[in-house]
């Protein structure tokens, strides 16, 4: 009888570990330049705030967990990253700081800290400050013109394409601005070839499956390829869908995340899969812009549901071959 | 058809009976401990929203017009829901006494709760439901909607109980805020606050 | 007369507020959630929901025993349905009487208002008042319930109020810079409701561990705290009914025990 030892998904292995945290962290700074690059030095000063505010909240929740102020403990930094990073240049510092301080005080204190959240903290956050500033997240500040640390009324605002997508028109970039990630959007999720770079990275330091990722950008391609405006391609239809929008970032960094995601690969695939249609129906269906977010949120409540299914079928194959055994015997 | 599916995937994901609207929360207690009690229930509320429906539609359209309907109108559509309870309940009784025993401890609170009667009312409101077929397709989603998201706290129990929480989050508290946290991500489908 | 020890205030304090504290309807037991979490968007909501819920318990926790007693046994089944339909009579000039506060607070409320008939804590009050014979205890219980999802109700809807209007009792408050309008979603009043419960839940435990700590006999305290700690431990993970009922007694009948020696 071949009895392949696997662990039960509920015995919780130490998966954020601190070095996974460092990569993740280091896979992050890319984005940040480039954002520095093309908006100035408030991206640093974004960045550097809504990481102070998620550190200060950590250690504040760690106090009430009664495991003591855990002053080590990385992954804050990672979320605080994240939040920022998806924030367009110009947005007033407080709504990220919010983000954060809902993402750590609401995802990840209540559920134990570190290691134990059922949620992604950083989609939560961002979920929740959609709601409350819609419209403030909603407009981007052109690329190459360098803000200042105040941003007032003169910087001029534009959509990013995912809303132009959205109301069935079609985004006027060119390929060299695509490639480049010069147009408006969030402030790291533009740059698509440096975010495919950090895949590579994470893959190399083997803190990513590459079958997360793919599963997830082919089943939007599939869907893209399908759906699209009569006047494009099925090829530059797929092409606009991964570029506009924050969908590569979600799929690199926040997908991947190895406390939401499920534990065994089967399980990993369908849980890609279904984050992708249903990031797929929120952006034809939903009603705010940050779709991949929201269907990672709504995804990440259906991870151990997916582990249970494959377990599942794992014992019931694994009882099938016994019998098949028992009954050569 | 597609006006019907249409209205069947608005009611049983943009407007959750649970999620969105917070209705029949007796399940997050006491449901949620096995999938099976959640499946009778969720089927009981599903065949009473179904018939109940349509004859609240046909009730509404009769007392529409008058000018007592403002206070009228809730004791109008529990009326309907406890006949349609009593008769389930007597009929069942006398002719299919195993079923009644399956069922028969379910049947007063999936009849009547929160989410019956509140769906029943949000669809007497709704302008754009104007067809008994509309407001059928309503209430089967709503009905399906509220299992489904059962269904669904049921698989994050155990998820639940595997975290680390702190002594006075575990259990209701970590429940009700992953609840929470769902209807967060089912807010990007709406956008907004639903009108109550 | 014989002081009363701590623990044994402590005790007492519990047991009389057993449905604000002990058990609270909203926290732990889970009635009324909808309207705690969707209806309460504000003081003005919070207090006419407080004050329907009022009206409609009180009526229907009195009556229900005086009618049930009256109904055959084979017929007892419609307790469940007539708890609602008289619930649903009382409805009707709670229905003016709230809206007589703010005009708009009915439309704010909406469908919730009617949904005060069916709510779960209608039930609840039943169950625990069914076989109670004695009116003026029945009345107690159920205004001690009702204290409890008011404390809750208007807990919340402060909270709402302050963070997403910047207002109170719709006066504007100037200290409040910022305005989250994120808060009025159902998601965040579940989110509230679990911190509220949480905090609850807190207080409850405060309470037990003083009650342990201040326990007269001072002995073997190390075996006896273990001990206690287990049932706690124990108890938690079980629905509130099995919850400090037998550990006080359990105490009390241990204490009397020692005394007696």
């Amino acid at each position: 009888m071949i009895v392949k030892s696997k662990p039960f998904p509920q015995i919780r292995a130490e998966e954020r570990s601190s070095l996974v945290m460092l990569d993740t962290a280091i896979a992050l700074i890319p984005p940040f330049f480039m954002a520095v690059f093309y908006y100035g030095i408030r991206s640093l000063a974004l960045g550097a705030l809504t990481v102070l505010a998620a550190l200060v909240t950590n250690w504040i929740s760690s106090l009430f967990n009664g495991r003591g102020i855990e002053w080590w403990d990385a992954s804050p930094v990672v979320t605080g990253m994240i939040i920022a990073l998806m924030m367009p240049a110009s947005i007033p510092f407080y709504i990220p700081m919010l983000a954060a301080v809902f993402a750590i005080f609401v995802v990840k204190f209540p559920y134990g800290g570190t290691g134990n959240n059922v949620f992604n903290p950083a989609a939560a956050g961002l979920a929740f400050v959609t709601i409350c500033f819609g419209t403030q997240l909603s407009g981007y500040p052109t690329p190459l013109e360098p803000l200042s640390l105040v941003v007032d009324e003169t910087v001029k605002l534009v959509q990013g394409p995912a809303a132009i997508l959205k109301m069935g028109a079609i985004p006027t970039i060119s390929t060299e601005q695509l490639a480049l990630g010069n147009f408006a959007g969030p402030m790291g999720t533009t740059n698509i070839l440096v975010i495919a770079a950090c895949l590579v990275y994470l893959l190399v330091r083997k803190n990513v499956k590459w079958y997360v990722p793919a599963a997830y950008l082919g089943t939007v391609c599939v869907f893209a390829s399908r759906i699209h405006h009569e006047d494009i391609g099925a090829m530059e239809s797929i092409i606009l869908e991964l570029v506009a929008g924050s969908l590569m970032f979600v799929a690199v960094y926040m997908l991947t995340e190895p406390v939401t995601l499920p534990k065994r690969p089967m399980a990993k695939i369908f849980y890609a899969v279904t984050a992708g249609i249903v990031t797929m129906l929120f952006r034809y269906y939903g009603a705010v812009h940050y779709s991949a977010v929201f269907a990672l949120l709504l995804t990440n409540a259906f991870s151990p549901l997916f582990d249970h299914l494959v377990e599942r079928g794992n014992l019931i194959e694994l009882m099938e071959r016994r019998a098949d055994h028992e009954e050569d015997e | 058809m597609m006006d019907f599916l249409a209205v069947f995937a608005a009611a049983m994901a943009a407007e959750n009976l649970f999620f969105a609207r917070a209705f029949d929360s007796y399940g997050l207690r006491e449901l949620t401990r096995e999938p099976k009690r959640i499946l009778v229930f969720g089927g009981l509320t599903t065949a009473v929203l179904a018939t109940a429906g349509p004859i609240a539609y046909g009730v509404n359209r009769l007392i529409a017009g008058s000018s007592m309907y403002y206070y009228i109108n809730g004791l109008a559509h529990l009326l309907i829901l406890v006949l349609l309870f009593a008769a389930a309940y007597l009929l069942l009784q006398k002719y299919a006494p195993k079923v009644f025993d399956l069922i028969g401890q379910y049947l007063p609170y999936a009849a009547i709760n929160c989410g019956t009667l509140g769906s029943l009312l949000l669809v007497a409101k709704d302008p754009d439901i104007n067809t008994v077929w509309r407001a059928l397709a309503y209430h089967c989603g709503a009905g399906v909607g509220f299992t489904l998201a059962m269904l669904l706290l049921w698989s994050l129990n155990r998820r639940l109980s595997s975290c680390n929480a702190g002594k006075s989050f575990r259990g209701f508290p970590l429940q009700l805020i992953t609840a929470g946290l769902i209807a967060l991500a089912l807010v990007g489908l709406t956008g907004n606050q639903l009108p109550a | 007369m014989k002081k009363m020890s701590k623990r044994n205030y402590y005790r007492r304090f519990l047991s009389v507020t057993k449905g604000i504290f002990l058990k609270n309807p909203v926290l732990t037991m889970g009635f009324a959630v909808p309207f705690v979490v969707v209806a309460t968007t504000s003081l003005q909501t919070a207090v006419g929901l407080s004050i329907g819920l009022l009206l409609t318990l009180v009526p229907v926790g009195l009556i229900m025993p005086l009618l049930m007693a009256k109904i055959p046994q084979d017929f007892q089944w419609v307790d469940y349905p007539l708890c609602a339909l008289i619930a649903a009579f009382f409805v009707l000039p709670t229905r003016v009487i709230v809206g007589n506060i703010s005009p708009a607070l009915m439309d704010s409320v909406g469908v919730y208002f009617s949904l005060l008939c069916v709510s779960t804590l209608l039930f609840a009050a039943r169950g625990k008042t069914r076989k109670e014979p004695d009116l003026a205890k029945v009345l107690l219980e159920l205004v001690k319930i009702w204290i409890g999802a008011a404390m809750v109700l208007l807990l919340v809807g402060v909270v709402r109020e302050i963070f997403g209007y910047g207002t109170l009792w719709g006066k504007a408050l100037p200290w409040v810079k910022l305005r989250f309008s994120g808060v009025m979603v159902s998601a965040f009043g579940f989110i509230l409701l679990g911190f509220v419960a949480a905090l609850g839940k807190k207080i409850h435990r405060t309470i037990l561990a003083a009650q342990i700590w201040t326990a007269r006999n001072r002995g073997p305290i190390k075996e006896k705290l273990i001990e206690l700690a287990h049932k706690m431990r124990e108890d938690e993970e079980e629905t509130p009914e099995e919850l400090p009922k037998e550990t006080v007694e359990e105490t009390s009948k241990e204490n009397q025990g020692k005394e007696q020696e």
